[in-house]
């Protein structure tokens, strides 16, 4: 139902296509953008053009589909099928690309002690 | 992490005491569904991608044999956000030092640059003029960016590109060829056998672009490789035009008699 929609604003005229069919919803990107550049900005809320949560929206996707494809290769090395949290892990250490998801990755490794070791000595 | 604004503050008072009672792995994260105020966990949701979508792209870029565990989708949704946030922030310094008020499509595209995302860039501007064409240059200009190609500032050819056959090679998965929701470029002999009437053609155009494009039936197949991005969309086309050649292949295959008794039913 959902793909549905963007279909029939292409159909009605083009009124609504300007948002397509996005894999990710403009409108919390727009959210989490606001976050990020209303805080730093001086004086008055920063404005976002119609574009920008557009082309993150596919920037999101390469970004999603590369960081999983680094996650599948520490899964293959491991001998599994499933893409686990470490992987996800691994890959963002083993990747200086993503270096700045390393705290995103690691808060979630409180639960072992012997992560923090891991996550070193892949450094 | 991700900045919060004010009133997420309350909402991580919240959430640190599940997470002493829980397993850490589990709370530190995601809201505690039973003990959480429904208000909390709204804005827990807010600040990241929706992971059914977030799992679609990632279940596209992997092997159809591959499984994902939940909390690797929940990793991966709290590495999108952060990516949004890290991005836009560099954007908006840029803003800020050109005394802009508006942060635009440019801007990101800088930022990535910036950062080391500059392969992304290419698919980008591809996208970006795939969607302003479908525009024709209307509503999508934006308030802030020009109606050209902003692009072409990075010394890029900023070329007028027709969106026939995708360049582009960096995640090939993403770009799967786009004959997407455009009705008018439908060649009407290949919707012809689908649809009895024309209004009936013009109706369900959008929904068959892409089976129009593509050699018989096997175009899903090929999207499922690929892992098309309208992967979804295009499974609902691929449903309906099952759904129209059962019914086209019936009434041709079996006879008059057994397709018409139901007809003939329900003008009686």
């Amino acid at each position: 139902m959902r793909q549905a929609r963007p279909y029939s604003g292409m159909f009605c005229g083009g009124v609504s296509a300007r948002t397509g069919p996005h894999a990710l919803p403009l409108a919390r990107i727009k959210k989490i953008m606001k976050r990020s550049a209303g805080e730093t900005a001086d004086g008055g809320a920063r404005m976002i053009s119609g574009e920008a949560p557009v082309v993150f929206s596919k920037a999101c996707e390469l970004f999603i589909a590369e960081l999983t494809r680094r996650a599948w290769a520490a899964t293959l090395d491991g001998k599994r099928r499933t893409v686990h949290k470490e992987d996800v892990a691994t890959a963002v250490h083993n990747t200086d690309l993503f270096d700045f998801l390393v705290d995103v990755v690691m808060a979630d490794h409180h639960a072992g002690g012997d992560d923090g070791e891991d996550a070193a000595a892949l450094e | 992490m991700v900045p919060q604004g004010p009133n997420a503050g309350a909402s991580c008072t919240l959430l640190t005491v599940p997470a002493v009672a829980k397993d850490a792995a589990a709370a530190t994260e995601r809201p505690v569904p039973s003990t959480e105020p429904p208000v909390a966990r709204v804005q827990q949701q807010d600040r990241l991608m929706p992971v059914a979508n977030v799992s679609r792209i990632m279940r596209r870029a992997l092997p159809p044999h591959a499984k994902i565990s939940e909390e690797a989708k929940e990793a991966v949704q709290d590495c999108v956000s952060e990516f949004i946030s890290f991005i836009t922030g560099e954007a908006n310094e840029r803003c800020h030092k050109d005394h802009r008020k508006t942060l635009t499509a440019e801007d990101i595209v800088w930022a990535m640059t910036n950062l080391g995302f500059e392969d992304y860039v290419g698919p980008l501007e591809a996208f970006l003029h795939r969607m302003r064409d479908s525009e024709g240059g209307g509503g999508f200009g934006g308030r802030g960016s020009c109606r050209g190609s902003p692009l072409s500032l990075y010394g890029l050819p900023g070329v007028y590109r027709r969106p026939r056959a995708p360049t582009l090679q960096a995640p090939p998965q993403a770009y799967a060829p786009r004959p997407v929701p455009r009705p008018v470029s439908v060649p009407p002999s290949s919707a012809a056998p689908y649809f009895a009437g024309g209004e009936l053609r013009r109706s369900m155009v959008p929904y068959y672009g892409g089976s129009a494009f593509q050699a018989g039936g096997s175009h899903r197949g090929a999207f499922q490789a690929r892992g098309s991005g309208h992967r979804g969309a295009f499974q609902a086309g691929g449903s309906h035009r099952g759904f129209y050649t059962d019914e086209a292949a019936s009434s041709s295959s079996n006879g008059a008699a057994p397709a018409l008794a139901p007809r003939d039913g329900w003008r009686n």
